[in-house]
């Protein structure tokens, strides 16, 4: 009977609502009239009369559409409900055997279902971690080393930009910004223009100094002349002195003193000529020294000029070396906080590769340990699943042998072994030890397959 | 700078502890497990040792045991870098004559650091 109520909710669920719709539904309205003990009466009845109807109204009927089916020919239903010779004839502790090791295994399957599951759970939740560590652990590398790589360029452009040349900001003047090979040149190029200025002032001089000889030398001929007029105006004191003493003897010596005037007279003419030939030297001297003083003024000019600008373009550059130093040490700061960091990347990289190589290891472990669990019960569920298919098919048949023999006794006793297993929680004994008791072979070899 | 040899099964991690220790100047030798790392111990001898715990075979700890027996490293600083952190594992450690214990990941200032001062 089981296995027809099991045949009509498995099939034919419908049937089974309208029946017992059609009985309960009148005791609901009844329910609210009549007594307890009336309701527990109709109650007991109702069930009572359940089991009659389908005894006596659903068992027929499913017998009825089983050999009323039209997808099976006149031979096949023939064929199904003749008796196999074949077939072996269980008792009711095979049964009983076989359905006590379904049942155990059921609640085998049930364990290792539950373990694989868990199991199952558990390499899930770990793999879900070690793909967000690895994701982690990748994304954490990638930053670093694009930090490593971005940073790097950064120190070499800091570092190029030092030694770059920026043809359109060379003026020094305007305290531009140079870089250095640049401010190298700009200082070599005022020390050029200091060098020649005092290569100018120079050559001044030498010209100065040839002046100076000239003047020299006039100066020599001037005290020549001086002493010449000295010895001159010697001369001329005598030729007075005779004049005066000749002065008083002048009856006598008349000639003499004609010849002695004349001598005056041609001393004074020399004297005279020497005088004009010193005012001339005075004269070149005079020249001279004006020409000297030009010279001297126009070297003193560009010594002062080549030295102011020398001063200025100096002091220029000190500013700006100053300024360029101020440069290269924030420069250099940069580029050693730029060397940190690219360290301290490096070092996240490194904990990074780390964590890849625990995730490897934790990976490794998942795999080598609860995968390993859950494809050994896999299998094992697997071959059980197929041990319990072929059982369950071989009751079917069993069944349906003995429906078709019509035997309402077999019907009643596979009923009661049903019936009987589903109330027996203690578990019956091993099929091995069934088959045993029997005396026969597996159940598997015995049954023969449509 | 110190002669150094760095035991562990994983490649990876050898390399990083290789590394580390060699950018700041020490020399570096790798063992892939504890009989490779007592060989090369019984050939050279090692300022200091840094090993993991858990390798295949034989562990860490019979590592830091053998090394022990051994005359030139009997007092030599040995260096745990695992993953563990229980304080029964580092109680064991350090009853088989472990000088620090280090957990994985490290940071390698860190290391630096430690290795430092285990070296004076």
């Amino acid at each position: 009977m089981s296995s027809i109520i099991a045949s009509i909710l498995r099939n034919r669920p419908l049937v089974l609502a309208r029946l017992g719709f059609l009985l309960l539904f009148p005791w609901v309205w009844a329910a609210y009239l009549l007594p307890q003990w009336a309701l527990a009466l109709c109650g007991g009845l109702s069930v009572l009369a359940f089991f009659a109807g389908f005894r006596s109204f659903v068992t027929p009927m499913f017998a009825r559409r089983r050999s009323n089916d039209p997808g099976l020919s006149v031979d096949q239903v023939v064929k199904m409900r003749a008796a196999n010779p074949n077939q072996p004839d269980l008792d009711l502790k095979t049964i009983t055997g076989e359905l006590g090791q379904f049942r155990r295994q059921l609640n085998k399957w049930g364990g290792t279902s539950k373990t694989s599951s868990s199991k199952t759970a558990d390499a899930k939740e770990g793999m879900g971690e070690v793909i967000s560590q690895t994701e982690q652990a990748v994304l954490a590398l990638t930053m670093s080393f694009r930090g490593i790589t971005t940073k790097t360029r950064q120190q070499m452009e800091t570092a190029m930009s030092l030694l770059r040349r920026n043809a359109s900001e060379l003026t020094v003047s305007e305290g531009a910004w140079l870089s250095l090979p640049d401010y190298i040149r700009a200082y070599e190029t005022q020390l050029q223009e200091v060098v020649d200025g005092m290569l100018k002032f120079s050559s001044a001089s030498d010209e100065m100094l040839t002046h100076q000889k000239q003047i020299r030398e006039q100066s020599i001929i001037i005290d020549e002349l001086l002493d010449e007029l000295r010895s001159m105006a010697i001369h001329i004191g005598r030729l007075a002195l005779d004049s005066s003493v000749a002065a008083g003897e002048s009856g006598k010596n008349r000639e003499v003193l004609v010849r002695l005037t004349d001598s005056i007279r041609e001393t004074s003419d020399q004297a005279h000529g020497l005088t004009r030939t010193v005012r001339q030297s005075l004269e070149k001297i005079r020249d001279e020294l004006v020409v000297t003083y030009k010279i001297i003024n126009k070297a003193a000019a560009i010594a002062k000029e080549s030295a102011q600008r020398a001063k200025a373009d100096v002091s220029q550059l000190n500013v700006t070396m100053i300024e360029k130093t101020k440069e290269v040490e924030v420069s250099l700061a940069k580029i050693n906080s730029l060397g940190l960091d690219v360290q301290q990347d490096v070092n996240n990289a490194i904990v990074a590769m780390q964590f890849q190589d625990i995730t490897q290891q934790k990976l490794e472990h998942v795999r080598g340990s609860i995968l390993t669990d859950v494809m050994q019960n896999l299998d094992l569920l697997s071959s059980e699943t197929q041990e319990m298919m072929k059982k369950d098919l071989f009751l079917a048949i069993r069944a349906e042998a003995e429906r078709s023999n019509g035997s309402s006794v077999s019907v009643a006793k596979s009923a009661s072994v049903a019936e009987a297993s589903t109330g027996d929680d203690s578990g019956p004994v091993e099929v091995r030890d069934a088959f045993r008791t029997t005396g026969s072979a597996p159940v598997a070899e015995k049954v023969t397959l449509f | 700078m110190a002669n150094i040899l760095a035991v562990d099964d994983a490649a990876t991690m050898r390399q990083v502890v290789n590394f580390t220790l060699t950018d700041a100047g020490h020399k570096v030798a790798e063992a892939a497990g504890v009989d490779e790392a007592l060989a090369r111990a019984a050939k050279s001898k090692f300022d200091l040792v840094i090993a993991d715990l858990n390798m295949p075979g034989k562990n860490g700890l019979e590592l830091v045991k053998a090394l022990r027996a051994m005359p030139d490293f009997r007092f030599a600083p040995i260096l745990m870098l695992t993953t563990e952190h229980r304080d029964e594992l580092k109680a064991a450690g350090k009853e088989a004559g472990v000088t620090g214990w280090l957990v994985k990941p490290f940071d390698p200032t860190v290391l630096l650091d430690v290795v430092k001062k285990v070296l004076k």
